[in-house]
């Protein structure tokens, strides 16, 4: 039967997977936010090349399975003289993958922004820089608080795949701990609950920024 | 024969209709006019058993909308005509009118199209058979809805202000269909704001008022002077309606 | 063993397209159970059918929110442990991808019931349909319309979600792609071709939603007036 004693001792280990789950997500998050910036802005862009790139890229990323990108990664950055461990693969290639769904993301916000604003903004005077950081970019970011996030909570489940690669993030020590413990359905049923419980309040916090940015949205309704 | 007997039916702490009874015979035509809120769609929906009522009794010939299985013989009797028309986007004008004749009549397909094709073209629309609803014009789509109903040859017909979704031109084509309609024996119940309309068919009128009949007279008693017309609340509501139509 | 390069072998091509033969095989098993089940779930959340909506509901949020690589972990290596029974890597791959994308489909089920509109429900029962047939006449075929591009999306990604199976060991192509990887040592020659297969299939799929689509969608296509 459910015996949920046996994990207890193990309470460090899920700790310090959970504290690289952690780091691996913040740093992805900020990395595949960085990319998906570049990808958006080049897929908006009038440069044809720019363009085709861009489209390229997403299309390519958004249809590869993330476990054959970080097999790809894992086995081919030291073929070309790129060593680094699996935790800074993992961050690498999670930012490059879900980079792709970032920009094409920030790309709606962008393509959903009232060309009203755009054309009352260039009879200002605005350069084209100018144009995109102070009006363009900033109000379709703020829209798309809530697609983003649904985007990051999806890569935190992503980080879950890094196991395959050795990285002892909270899905790899719960694999070391089922077998120690010769109780794989208490621990497994436990971190269902836990990336459940983490989504959860993940998704509840962004909802309420989204609301909180998005408020002057509602006002005219 | 459509019999209400003490009628009444809430939405929560909200008394819709408070004690409503009405009998109605075969081959009358009856016009419902109240109010904004006086209940009369809700008196409708009541009727083919949209609306579960509070108390009180209808019945539809020999069957009672309050027994599931006898709704279903009520609802075959009675065919409704909606404001908003209603019909299923996702079938032609033509599926539209057979749908029910197939499935619930289990008629023929050729031969409910038979009749669709023939009803489609009484009101002038033969056509638009093959057209999607969205491809039609709110008259035209209206035209198809009064179809729909007329293909489960109804012996009643329920219509719902079923011109107050069109402009005064589309509006003129559905009362002409419905003014054709009425000297055939087909019993006829309708909500409408269309007063000259409902004088021109209706043999008897019903005014409702805060969920209670204030007045059923014949049409010629309802208008004449000592009918219903000087009644204070009566007067206000035609006056006010007469405006409105122009 | 292993550090020679050993080369690739024709019986590498064989291994590749049995591969791909599970690969597929497992996603059509799982997206046809996943798709039956999930229009279960979806129709007892929408008629509210009490106790069983809600411990459905549940059940598909945790599946929705945590990672299906867990998720194979608990059915392969969890359920077995606490039942005392046997579970084969395909046994345990099915089952988990049909639950996983059932969670997804039943959320497809009902946003696409509930985005027609009622009043035409209310029409057709005042024509004496049953429930039944107003699901299958008039409900059915709309929402079908509506759903598709989400389901089509949904499809593309489970085919992308079957590649973790290779984890608990299934042989499907990525487990291939890392056999011959951990052979050959060319992952610059192996995973490319691998992750082109899946970008091909995933191709195929969308060719085949979008040919889907247009045939279920064809009343809102119309040119409104
Ligand atoms: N489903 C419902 N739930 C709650 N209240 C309702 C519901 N349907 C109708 N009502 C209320 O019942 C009252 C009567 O509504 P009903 O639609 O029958 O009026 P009506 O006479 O048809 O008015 P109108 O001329 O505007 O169509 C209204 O106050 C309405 O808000
Ligand atoms: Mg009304």
């Amino acid at each position: 039967m459910l015996d949920l004693s046996a994990m207890a001792g193990y309470l460090p280990e899920f700790v310090e997977g959970f504290i690289i789950t952690a780091q691996v997500s913040i740093i992805s998050i900020i990395g595949s936010f960085i990319v998906g910036l570049m990808v958006a802005l080049a897929r908006v862009s009038t440069n044809k090349i720019f363009n085709f790139i861009s489209l390229i890229y997403v299309d390519l990323f958004r249809n590869i399975p993330f476990i054959v990108l970080i097999f790809f990664g894992y086995y081919g950055l030291p073929e070309i003289g790129i060593y680094i461990n699996a935790f800074w693969t993992g961050c690498l290639v999670l930012s490059i993958a879900v980079g792709a769904y970032v920009g094409e993301t920030i790309r709606a916000g962008i393509l959903g922004i009232d060309k009203g604003i755009v054309e009352a903004a260039r009879s200002f005077g605005f350069s084209k820089l100018k144009l995109y950081r102070k009006i363009i970019l900033p109000i379709s970011l703020t829209v798309s608080v809530r697609p983003l996030g649904s985007v990051f909570i999806n890569l935190i489940l992503t980080t879950s795949i890094l196991s395959t690669i050795t990285l002892n993030e909270l899905t790899g020590v719960s694999k070391v701990i089922a077998s120690n413990t010769f109780r794989p359905f208490e621990v497994y049923v436990f971190l269902v609950l836990l990336y459940g419980a983490l989504t959860f309040v993940i998704s509840g916090l962004i909802t309420l920024w989204h609301k909180r940015l998005n408020r002057y949205l509602e006002e005219g309704v | 024969m459509i019999k209400i007997k003490a009628l009444h039916k809430n939405f929560g702490n909200l008394e819709v209709l408070r004690g409503v009874n009405i009998s109605i015979n075969h081959g009358e035509v009856v016009s419902i006019l109240g109010g904004s809120g006086s209940g009369k769609s809700t008196l409708i929906r009541c009727i083919n058993g949209l609306e579960k009522v509070t108390s009180g009794s209808i019945t539809v010939d020999e069957y009672d909308v309050a027994d599931k299985k006898q709704l279903l013989n009520v609802r075959k009797k009675c065919s409704t005509v909606f404001q908003q028309f209603d019909l299923y986007p996702h079938l032609s004008v033509l599926d539209n009118i057979t749908l029910a004749p197939i499935n619930v009549l289990g008629e023929k397909k050729i031969e409910a199209n038979k009749v669709g094709l023939k009803l489609l073209e009484s009101v002038g629309i033969l056509e638009k058979a093959n057209n999607y609803p969205a491809q039609l014009s709110g008259g035209e789509k209206q035209r198809a809805g009064i179809c729909r109903a007329l293909a489960m040859k109804p012996d009643y017909l329920l219509l719902d202000e079923v011109t107050s979704s069109l402009d005064p031109e589309m509006t003129a084509e559905v009362l002409g269909i419905l003014k054709n309609l009425s000297g055939k024996g087909i019993t006829m119940i309708f909500v409408t704001h269309e007063i000259e309309f409902a004088r021109e068919i209706s043999n008897r009128i019903v005014f409702l008022d805060e969920g209670v009949i204030l007045k059923d007279l014949s049409k010629e008693h309802f208008f004449s002077a000592e009918g219903g017309c000087l009644e204070p609340r009566i007067k206000k509501f035609l006056s006010k309606m007469d405006k409105n139509n122009g | 063993m292993g550090y020679n390069n050993e080369g690739f072998s024709i019986y590498d091509l064989q291994l590749l397209i049995e591969g791909l033969g599970v690969s597929v095989w497992i996603f059509l098993v799982s997206t046809i159970i996943g798709l039956l089940l999930g229009c279960f779930i979806g129709l007892v959340r929408f008629y509210r059918i009490p106790i069983l909506a809600q411990v459905l509901m549940v059940l598909s949020e945790f599946l929705k929110n945590s990672p299906v690589l867990v998720q194979l972990f608990l059915v392969y290596f969890g359920i077995p442990a606490l039942f005392a029974i046997d579970i084969s890597p395909f046994q345990a791959a099915v089952i988990t991808l049909s639950g996983n994308t059932a969670s997804f489909v039943a959320i497809i089920v009902i946003s696409s019931i509930e985005a027609i509109d009622k009043r035409q429900l209310d029409a057709a029962r005042s024509f004496a349909f049953s429930e039944v047939q107003i699901m299958k006449c008039v409900i059915f075929p709309q929402s079908l319309s509506l759903a598709m591009p989400l389901l089509v999306s949904l499809a593309i990604n489970q085919l992308q979600v079957t590649s973790l199976i290779s984890v608990i060991g299934v042989v499907d192509i990525t487990r291939v792609g890392d056999i011959i990887n951990q052979r050959t040592f060319e992952p610059f020659i192996v995973w490319p071709i691998i992750g082109l297969t899946y970008f091909i299939l995933a191709k195929v799929i969308a060719t085949v939603g979008s040919l889907l689509e247009e045939k279920y969608s064809a009343y809102r296509m119309v040119n409104k007036l």
